[in-house]
């Protein structure tokens, strides 16, 4: 029943919103994502935590600088906008603790990346989903 | 040195407007040194948290990605804070940086304040603690408390020096000079107050012109009493002359006769000895002054009740020779209003022996030495007023010469003063001296005696009287003559009460014998008629 009623559910929100409006946060189809919550995803690409659960580093991937997707994919998120998010790293720039999400600048790429790589995340729209990839959470 | 200093009024005022201003300026400064030192702790407190709050979110993120760097960076800020001593920043599993030491003791200066997740404010990520530096905290509110009250302080005493040397400028320098323009016044002088214009409109002027007004008076005033009082000193010398250099004695005596003041001529009056005893005698003078001390009391007492001078002759004791004085008692009062007697006292010893004098020469025969005829109706009348009090008895003997008027032809009248001088004294010898002897006319004499055994008294008398003039009486050149009387006796109260009616009762016995056989006496009678003749 339930894998129908998710069915539906998406089926009708595909349907309300166009299916480029939605960004999804991909990993590798082999990358263990047990309990990779929203939470854990924003820990990852704001430099708190990159360790999946099964001990692994993941690495976040980050969409060009002024493209709509990052902005959106931010505002999303944490509900900041670039510049605040910018105003965050420049602080934790300074120690060089923590830095910001390696940036790809195309789509297409960062699928490919985590393709290739079981250790990274990204964010990409839904309508570049591969069935080599899966979707760790949606960011609506 | 300090009383000299506060007599300064400007000295004066600036100590106590001092006084004052330490006082006001001791109670606004603790009560501005409580508020502001609140205020700085208030302020601090506020400090401390805009600290933090300028460090939240940094210390938000640090935490959130356990950067110690990051977190250092935000503690090591904060502890350069002079308001904080210590700081803790912490995840929930970790310190991440922590500065300065956190002691239990100092637990109530302890402040948390949670750091919240950058992207969900619902998450509480780790804290940050502070420990205030109250030490600090109030050292540095001290401090501008303090900066304060010294301030207002410095205010105060900059008024207060102005507030002095505008009250010395506008007030104290003009009534001090006044003050000493007036202390060099000599009063009475015609000096005045002097005040320079400024103030001669205010009150200050009007101070001045007032002391000006009343120095004026005193001056007027001091003029006219000067005079007054010179006045009264040439009275009072001429008073001095009059009571010290006045022929009149004059003294003051109380009401029970003291001898309060006397003046020279009074003493002179009273003669050394008499002064003396009434100087050394405690009673009253009236006791001493004169014999008759009875008649001046009297007048004392007079003097005394009545308001009117009395006045009265005494005789004065002591002296050498009899001295009469006039004194004129008048009452008056001293300045206690009790009663005083004021005896004014002159010597009239020589009228009064003049006046004696002259009574003994009107009174007297001037031949014969004997009464005349009115002095001796007088002296008749008052043995006469005497003797009607006593139931005494007189008799009257009217003795007339018989054959006098052919001596006088014969021999002259030297010769007839002869023989009436010698028959004066013939009857003087007669009779008592305290009988009395008149020549009543020319050859006539009246003897008036005191009977004291019926009339036997009288014909005693008259018998001896006759014999006597009988005999012989020398007249000049060796020559002698014999000569005779009649007489005629009247007896008081018996043959009347009057001289006129008793002398005229024993004229007519006296003719009644010359009638019939001369050199003989008879008794008045108005019936009978007895003769009785040698």
């Amino acid at each position: 029943m339930k894998p129908i009623f998710n069915l539906i559910v998406l089926l009708i929100i595909g349907l309300i919103f166009p299916a480029s409006a939605e960004l999804v946060v991909i990993a590798n189809k082999d990358m263990g994502t047990e309990g990779l919550t929203r939470k854990k995803v924003i820990d990852i690409y704001m430099g708190r935590n990159s360790v999946f659960a099964n001990g692994k580093i993941a690495i976040p991937l980050d969409q060009s600088v002024d493209s709509d997707a990052r902005s959106q994919f931010y505002e999303k998120l944490v509900g900041k906008n670039m510049s605040e998010i910018n105003a965050y790293w420049a602080r934790l720039l300074f120690s060089g603790r923590a830095r910001p999400p390696r940036v790809i600048k195309r789509e297409e790429e960062i699928v490919d990346t985590i393709t290739e790589s079981s250790s990274v995340i990204g964010y990409v729209d839904s309508s570049q989903l591969t069935d080599k990839v899966k979707v760790i959470i949606r960011v609506e | 040195m300090w009383n000299k200093l506060t007599r300064r009024i400007s000295i004066r005022l600036a100590i106590l407007l001092t006084i004052v201003a330490v006082f006001i300026v001791a109670i606004n400064a603790s009560f501005i040194y409580s508020r502001s030192n609140q205020a700085g702790l208030i302020h601090a407190k506020h400090n401390v948290q805009q600290l933090i709050e300028a460090v939240r979110n940094t210390a938000a993120i640090s935490a959130y990605v356990e950067d110690k760097v990051l977190g250092k960076e935000v503690v090591d800020g904060l502890k350069a804070s002079d308001l904080i001593s210590a700081v803790e920043l912490r995840t929930n599993s970790e310190i991440l940086s922590s500065r300065g030491v956190f002691e239990q003791s100092r637990k109530n200066n302890w402040v948390q304040y949670s750091l919240q997740s950058p992207f969900d404010k619902n998450e509480l990520i780790g804290m940050l603690i502070v420990q205030t530096d109250q030490h600090s905290i109030k050292t540095i509110a001290d401090k501008s408390a303090m900066e304060y009250v010294i301030f207002m302080s410095l205010h105060s005493v900059i008024l207060i020096f102005a507030v002095v040397i505008l009250l010395n400028y506008q007030l104290i320098s003009t009534v001090k000079s006044i003050a000493s323009s007036l202390h060099g016044i000599i009063l009475g002088s015609s000096q005045r107050v002097h005040l320079h214009g400024r103030h001669k409109n205010d009150e200050i002027g009007m101070l001045a012109s007032d002391i000006n007004q009343l120095l004026s008076s005193v001056e007027e005033t001091l003029v006219v009493e000067r005079g007054l009082r010179e006045e009264v000193e040439s009275l009072e010398r001429r008073f001095r002359t009059i009571f010290e250099q006045g022929s009149g004695g004059i003294a003051l005596i109380d009401s029970n006769g003291f001898l309060k003041v006397n003046n020279p001529s009074f003493a002179k009056i009273l003669g050394v000895d008499l002064m003396q005893r009434i100087v050394s005698y405690k009673g009253s003078l009236v006791d001493i002054l004169t014999p008759d001390s009875d008649s001046f009391q009297n007048a004392i007492e007079l003097a005394l009740n009545k308001r009117t001078p009395v006045s009265i002759d005494i005789e004065l004791n002591e002296q050498t020779e009899i001295r009469w004085v006039h004194c004129l008692i008048s009452q008056m009062k001293n300045d206690a209003n009790e009663p005083l007697l004021e005896i004014n006292m002159h010597d009239i010893s020589e009228r009064r022996n003049r006046e004696q004098q002259f009574k003994i020469r009107s009174e007297l025969d001037p031949l014969t030495g004997l009464l005349n005829r009115r002095a001796g109706k007088e002296n008749i009348q008052s043995l006469m007023d005497g003797a009607a009090k006593a139931s005494e008895q007189y008799a009257l003997l009217m003795i007339d010469l018989d054959n006098f008027k052919p001596v006088n032809d014969t021999y002259g009248h030297d010769a007839g003063d002869k023989v009436l001088m010698s028959i004066a004294n013939m009857i003087k010898e007669t009779i008592r001296s305290d009988d009395l002897i008149i020549r009543w006319g020319g050859d006539e004499f009246v003897v008036f005696i005191k009977q004291n055994d019926q009339s036997l008294d009288a014909s005693r008398v008259a018998e001896k009287l006759l014999d006597l003039i009988q005999s012989s009486i020398k007249i000049k050149n060796g020559e002698s003559i014999n000569i005779g009387a009649s007489i005629g006796i009247a007896v008081y109260p018996e043959h009347g009460f009057d001289v006129d009616i008793l002398v005229q009762r024993a004229d007519k016995a006296m003719y009644q014998v010359k009638a019939k056989a001369k050199n003989g006496f008879g008794y008045y009678s108005s019936a009978l008629f007895s003769v009785n003749s040698d």
